[in-house]
């Protein structure tokens, strides 16, 4: 019986390290690829080591840098606006008495595929001159990520927040104190952790800023995918770690970010 | 006048959108705007529902979104199961945080980088002897059983899932549970079997919907690691409106409203499971 649980504890502790392992592969992969030059196959290990790719993209000679702000001014603006406008619409709809109808109707818009829905508007966006600009491609991305800032507050604005906001009210403060001096410092964790996920939804979006962008708008997926067509992994190596490392470091540091409003689908 | 201009925004930024180019890609698909509009016709619907590749292209996207949550789920289950048992496992999640932290398009790129006959595992196996050149490599990438899409949709599901199966786990004293079904001689294999992956499934029945139609629209995984033939829905989409061949553009938009009522019903679907469910609560 003992040997029978030390067996079943090796062969669970094989199956947590195999499962480690490829958790890492791809990200490692990724990072040995961008500091390497020439690999050709068979070699494996034993490849040219260079710095190269990644001066070449700090240098700016790729044209990296100039996407990875673009990457982070959108991920930055998408994730203010869709987060502050969610924020404030989803408490007028959770205190509606019709809120689980109005709420469903954020559904739709978030679960179509990005790219159809970007398909299906080129017409108006066409129209209003912003196919291939900046605020084109940020309408477009705010357009699916609003509906998951909407999603998202739906937990934080319950019984309990409306019965301590009247009570601040009783008390004689202003709509305008209640925000500023109640519900904002309440909600600090949720607005922080929407804007993190709402700014990652943007930085991982590829298909829908392809479209509406039509490569005038050059996000690091954008750039990425333009380098892979090119065969040029080494360079898109470089790239996928300026989107993945930092969020890694984020990660280090704080955890709780990542992980998406779950409970709210349980 | 506050309350009503917000609901007015709110479904200005939702609804009318979608609504919007549903209505302009319906009368697309009908002939009566774009380039190609000389009147109402149903030719485009006709020649769209009676392609044989729209058909293929429907089910194959559907067995890839089945296949992956499947597989998905063979990790998670036993994975969360050993891990919320096991003492020393609880503190060892922090590396199923990292895939979060990895856009399905990087993902797509990495599982490329290891997978395809140049890539690192090819060269493993020539190092090991097992091959002799890349050709004896087996096709991975691109392939006839989509090995790489799915593993690739497995990597970047599998660590968020056995996250929210845990979670649930502790939620519901699943360790409780198993101590009562100890007591009454079960087998921990009967407790996994019939208690621990019922229950989780049940629970996590509107995320692994919701996944479900995340998957079906899976546009950058495919489109680096999927054939030319079949393609995924989401593909023929982009191409057909996006390509220079003026007579597919009307059919392109006959697929996207095709696909969005397909995503719609499902999405009703899942807001009426949910409705039940807390109404039941």
């Amino acid at each position: 019986m003992k040997n029978h649980r030390r067996l079943h504890g090796s062969f669970f502790r094989l199956g947590y390290r195999l499962l480690a392992a490829v958790l890492l592969l791809p990200i490692l992969s990724l990072t040995y690829l961008s500091f390497v030059q020439q690999w050709e196959f068979p070699q494996l290990l034993d490849a040219q080591y260079s710095l190269q790719n990644w001066s070449d993209a700090f240098r700016g000679t790729d044209g990296l840098i100039e996407s990875f702000l673009t990457s982070t001014v959108l991920a930055l603006s998408t994730g203010f606006i869709a987060t502050a406008s969610g924020f404030l619409i989803c408490r007028a709809i959770m205190y509606h008495r019709h809120k689980t109808l109005l709420l469903s109707l954020a559904y739709y818009p978030y679960l179509i595929a990005p790219v159809v829905l970007g398909v299906m508007l080129q017409f108006y966006f066409i129209k209003l001159g912003i196919m291939g600009t900046l605020a084109g491609v940020l309408l477009a991305q705010f357009l699916f990520i609003f509906p998951y800032a909407v999603l998202f507050f739906a937990g934080f604005w319950t019984e309990q927040t409306r019965a301590i906001e009247g009570q601040a009210t009783t008390l004689g403060a202003s709509p305008g104190q209640v925000l500023r001096r109640v519900l904002v410092p309440m909600a600090k964790a949720w607005l922080s952790t929407c804007f993190f996920q709402c700014f990652m939804i943007s930085w991982f979006e590829f298909g829908v800023t392809k479209f509406v962008g039509i490569g005038k708008v050059s996000t690091l997926t954008v750039r990425t995918m333009q380098y892979v067509k090119e065969a040029n992994p080494h360079v898109a190596a470089v790239a996928a770690c300026l989107m993945v490392l930092p969020l890694v470091v984020f990660l280090l540091l704080n955890r709780r970010f990542l992980i998406r409003n779950t409970e709210n689908h349980d | 006048m506050l309350k009503r201009t917000t609901f007015i925004v709110y479904l200005l930024l939702t609804i009318l959108p979608l609504a919007a180019g549903m209505v302009y890609s319906l009368l697309y698909s009908l002939g009566m705007a774009g380039l190609l509009g000389k009147g109402f016709t149903t030719a485009h619907w006709q020649a769209l529902l009676g392609s044989h590749e729209i058909w293929t292209s429907l089910a194959y996207t559907g067995l890839l979104t089945v296949l992956s949550l499947a597989l998905m789920l063979a990790i998670s289950l036993p994975l969360a199961y050993g891990l919320h048992f096991s003492p020393s496992g609880k503190g060892s999640s922090l590396g199923l945080y990292l895939p979060l932290t990895v856009p399905p398009l990087i993902a797509a790129l990495a599982w490329n980088f290891i997978l395809s006959p140049s890539g690192i595992v090819s060269r493993m196996a020539y190092q090991l002897g097992m091959i002799s050149s890349m050709d004896g490599f087996p096709r991975l990438v691109n392939d006839f059983a989509n090995v790489s899409i799915l593993v690739t949709h497995v990597f970047l599901l599998f660590p968020l899932f056995t996250l929210v199966f845990l979670n649930i786990a502790k939620k519901e004293n699943v360790s409780g549970m198993r101590d009562m079904s100890d007591t009454l001689g079960a087998t921990h294999r009967q407790f996994f079997r019939k208690v621990f992956s019922p229950m989780l499934l049940q629970k996590a029945g509107s995320l692994l919907l919701l996944y479900a139609v995340f998957l079906f629209g899976a546009y950058e995984v495919p489109l680096l690691l999927g054939r030319s033939s079949p393609r995924v829905v989401t593909l023929i989409i982009v191409d057909k409106v996006s390509k220079f061949d003026l007579a597919g553009i009307p059919v392109g938009h006959a697929m996207a409203v095709l696909y969005t009522l397909l995503i719609g019903s499902l999405v009703t679907v899942m807001i009426v499971r949910k409705q039940r469910q807390s109404r039941a609560a």
